[in-house]
């Protein structure tokens, strides 16, 4: 690997991987692994893609679906998801919101709105970036992502509005 | 409701953000050690390609070496078992007298059709071998005068004229077998000879 190669990489994942993270944890239980193995293929790649993003997104969907297959031969439902007891964000007690139920709140979303919604807030990617990811229009995926930012606001407006 | 809705829920996405995912633990050798080895296939394919330019490729070589010990094995065995028709030019000779004779009675001594009807004579059989005994006597003819013009000179001297006109005469024996005692034949007996030989014949 060239110097500069790996720079890019070690960059890359320093800015998008722990967005990649979240978004590999709503299908499988183990995202590191999915994301070890998309930075792999990435590194076998004589060139980077044009839109490494959006690549990157796409090929951490398929490796953590692949081993969501994989895994749901030999655990339950709820283990393979990865949805159970494993911290979804760092602790910061700075934050008003609570990790735990932001995460309790990510869960209860539909597969559909909680890859929107994770790729859009964490993964910073646009509504058509988001539209391809996810085989659907741009018009769909903004109007889920309002609908789901809605719902939160309606869950975590006591909360807010508590915090002094 | 704008179409942006980072303004419609400006507060929310903030608050949401600031929340950091959980950093991935990486294994960093396995992501190097996938970048060395396609830096190590590519270089072996640089390599390869190197060599395929500067050594041209053996196993044509060797199908082209094939390929001519081939044809030249199917050209020497199509040139020995081609069939060949007919005597060649070393054997070949004149067709003797006997051998037109034998075949003038097959295909000589038949008229063509063009020729039906035609008062012209064809050769036979016996006509050939009277012109075959024709050239054999000639031909000892000859020898005999020419052995005879050598001894003449010396018997010239010991003959007298009554002997040369006896040897001369029509009617001597000498006539009728003219070579059996070449001593006595004068070169004028000879000439007797020829222009009776060269004369009409009955």
């Amino acid at each position: 690997m060239s110097w500069n190669y790996e720079r890019e990489i070690r960059s890359f994942v320093e800015q998008h991987g722990s967005a990649l993270l979240l978004y590999a944890r709503q299908y499988c239980s183990n995202p590191d692994d999915a994301l070890q193995e998309a930075l792999i293929d990435l590194a076998r790649r004589d060139t980077l893609p044009d839109n490494l993003l959006s690549w990157m997104y796409r090929v951490v969907k398929n490796k953590a679906m692949n081993q969501a297959r994989a895994d749901r031969r030999r655990f339950s439902h709820q283990a393979v998801v990865g949805l159970a007891n494993d911290s979804w964000f760092e602790e910061d007690p700075s934050n008003s919101l609570d990790a735990k139920e932001v995460a309790e709140w990510i869960r209860n979303l539909n597969p559909l709105e909680r890859e929107i919604v994770t790729s859009r807030i964490w993964g910073d990617l646009t509504f058509e970036q988001i539209a391809e990811l996810t085989d659907t229009s741009a018009s769909t995926t903004y109007r889920l992502f309002t609908k789901s930012v809605e719902r939160f606001r309606k869950r975590f407006k006591v909360h807010l509005g508590d915090k002094p | 409701m704008s179409m942006d809705p980072h303004q419609d829920f400006k507060s929310e996405i903030e608050q949401l953000r600031g929340l950091k995912p959980r950093t991935p633990k990486l294994d960093w050798e396995l992501i190097r050690n996938a970048s060395s080895n396609r830096l190590n296939s590519n270089l072996a394919k640089a390599e390869r390609n190197v060599v395929y330019v500067n050594q041209p490729n053996r196993s044509a070589w060797l199908v082209w070496a094939s390929g001519a010990l081939v044809g030249a094995a199917a050209m020497f065995v199509a040139v020995k078992t081609m069939p060949v028709n007919g005597p060649s030019q070393r054997t070949r000779s004149l067709p003797s007298v006997e051998s037109l004779a034998s075949q003038g009675s097959e295909t000589l001594g038949k008229p063509k059709p063009s020729e039906l009807g035609s008062s012209r004579g064809f050769i036979r059989r016996a006509d050939l071998r009277v012109v075959d005994q024709m050239f054999s006597l000639r031909d000892g003819l000859e020898i005999r005068i020419l052995t005879a013009t050598k001894l003449a000179p010396a018997q010239e001297t010991s003959t007298s004229n009554a002997e040369e006109a006896n040897a001369a005469s029509p009617f001597d024996e000498s006539r009728n077998q003219p070579f059996a005692s070449p001593r006595v034949i004068t070169p004028k007996a000879w000439g007797a000879v020829l222009n009776e030989w060269d004369g009409p014949t009955t």
